[in-house]
């Protein structure tokens, strides 16, 4: 959770579940559905955050916290001293580190991260599915994600046809 | 919406199907192209998801370039990924594609949207792919409209205009079109005829620039579906085309022009030429340097919406 600063301005965000958080606006400007809400003047200081519980928004804050542009984030990778490259390369470990959560975590986070808006953690959170996909087999990709092969033969030979282009 | 006639869902997404179909096609959208056709080939539901046509024009405007559009969006990004080898391949599975024509199924309380495909059945609807169809699909001309509310006036004078509108608000001015040349070529045909040859430039929410020849863009105007379609808006046709200039004259309440002190090099967009079919257009925004604008539609309908802004 944020730490507050002098000058920082807070922002109150609420989980349906009755948690508060305080974080500095820039974070939860990190969302682009906050931001517009701020931005057009509709947010008080608090705002209620409807459909993702104090778990999942606890998360996403943590993320928000850890990408908000330098100057104003928190922890040792904001220090002036670093250069820009190995910044990326820590914001890449700490990413792999974050992603590291069962499945339904990881759903809920994409679901999070689609509604507030967070580009970066939609891009993130869809990866390991896209990684599941990506030059997998076709039995493969159903065992992956428990998908059920529901063709009859001959219409699976049809859509295999159809879609050869895609397997050469 | 989960109920009745959505019982292949489950199954046919797996542990994917905790997720919303609009999200699900978000995930989608971020594949490659060729993961995008093997899924298509994992389960029922996954090959809806995989040939939506938003898709498939999402994956060509990511690329960008110069476009020429094949009759679907799926056809036209294999065809620029060379993904379709062979003219006659590429025909067969035209053909095969444009059987996908989109049927409505109306059962009791709910509308079901499928892709007629022998292979389907009843089993998947989704009432996001549903409204997004319906949006792309829906005709406006029965759609009624009014007169406006901005005043019209005729043979306006310059001191009338600037001590009533101009900067004050807009008015819709009569007669000063009739005469152009433009009034009678610039209709679609005559101008595939004229310049069907030339590259225009394309306008579209992503930053990759798409560039069209004329007669490509009028067919694909002509066959497209889309729920905003690409449509025509090029500020530099002066320039590629100087007898389009000849066409039309700068009315003399417009004669002032401030961008005259400026080089031309220096001189920002000012002009366009604007071609697009129904449902297309932009959407709220502010002229750009916070200009003022004239606007001549030359055949057709647009509608323009302004917002007082206090």
């Amino acid at each position: 959770m944020a730490t507050r600063e002098a000058g920082k301005k807070m922002i109150m965000l609420k989980s349906p579940d009755g948690m508060e958080f305080e974080v500095e606006e820039a974070v939860a400007m990190e969302s682009q559905t906050i931001r517009k809400m701020i931005e057009d003047d509709c947010a008080d200081t608090a705002i209620l955050i409807p459909n993702i519980n104090s778990k999942i928004l606890s998360r996403v804050i943590e993320y928000c916290n850890k990408h908000v542009p330098t100057t104003g984030a928190t922890g040792a990778a904001a220090s002036d001293t670093v250069a820009p490259a190995a910044l990326a390369e820590d914001l890449k470990i700490w990413d792999a580190e974050f992603i590291k959560v069962n499945r339904a975590t990881r759903f809920n986070l994409i679901q999070a991260a689609s509604y507030l808006n967070i580009k970066g953690l939609l891009d993130l959170t869809s990866q390991t599915t896209i990684d599941t996909i990506s030059d997998n087999s076709l039995e493969e990709i159903r065992s992956f994600l428990s998908t059920k092969n529901d063709y009859l033969p001959e219409e699976e030979q049809t859509i295999r046809r159809e879609n050869q282009w895609a397997f050469q | 919406m989960e109920s009745a006639g959505n019982d292949r869902r489950d199954a046919a997404l797996g542990s994917l199907a905790v997720l919303p179909d609009e999200l699900l096609c978000a995930i989608v959208d971020l594949l490659e192209p060729t993961d995008i056709g093997r899924l298509a080939c994992v389960s029922s539901v996954m090959y809806i998801l995989c040939n939506e046509e938003p898709l498939w024009m999402s994956k060509y405007l990511s690329v960008g370039g110069h476009l020429e559009y094949k009759g679907s969006w799926k056809k036209t990004t294999l065809s620029r990924l060379s993904l379709c080898s062979g003219n006659s391949e590429l025909e067969q599975k035209a053909r095969h594609f444009d059987g996908m024509v989109h049927l409505l199924y109306v059962c009791s309380i709910c509308l079901v949207y499928l892709p007629i495909h022998t292979y389907f059945h009843a089993g998947f609807n989704s009432l996001f792919l549903y409204r997004r169809w319906y949006r792309c699909f829906t005709t406006l001309s029965n759609y009624s409209f009014d007169n406006g509310h901005v005043e019209r006036k005729d043979d306006l004078s310059l001191d009338h205009f600037h001590s009533q509108y101009d900067g004050k608000g807009p008015v819709l001015l009569g007669k000063l079109a009739e005469t152009w040349p433009a009034r009678t070529k610039w209709a679609i045909q005559q101008l595939v005829h004229d310049y069907g040859e030339v590259t225009f430039r394309i306008s579209q929410r992503s930053p990759k620039k798409i560039i069209m020849k004329l007669k490509d863009y009028v067919s694909y105007m002509e066959l497209q579906h889309d729920e905003d379609p690409l449509y025509i808006f090029d500020d530099k046709f002066g320039e590629t085309t100087p007898a389009l200039l000849e066409d039309y004259r700068v009315p003399h309440l417009f004669q002032e022009d401030l961008f005259g002190v400026l080089d031309y090099e220096q001189r920002p967009a000012f002009r366009w030429l604007i071609i697009g079919p129904e449902r297309s257009g932009a959407s709220w925004h502010v002229d750009p340097g916070l200009t003022s604008a004239w606007n001549t539609l030359l055949c057709g309908r647009k509608r323009i919406s302004c917002l007082l802004v206090l």
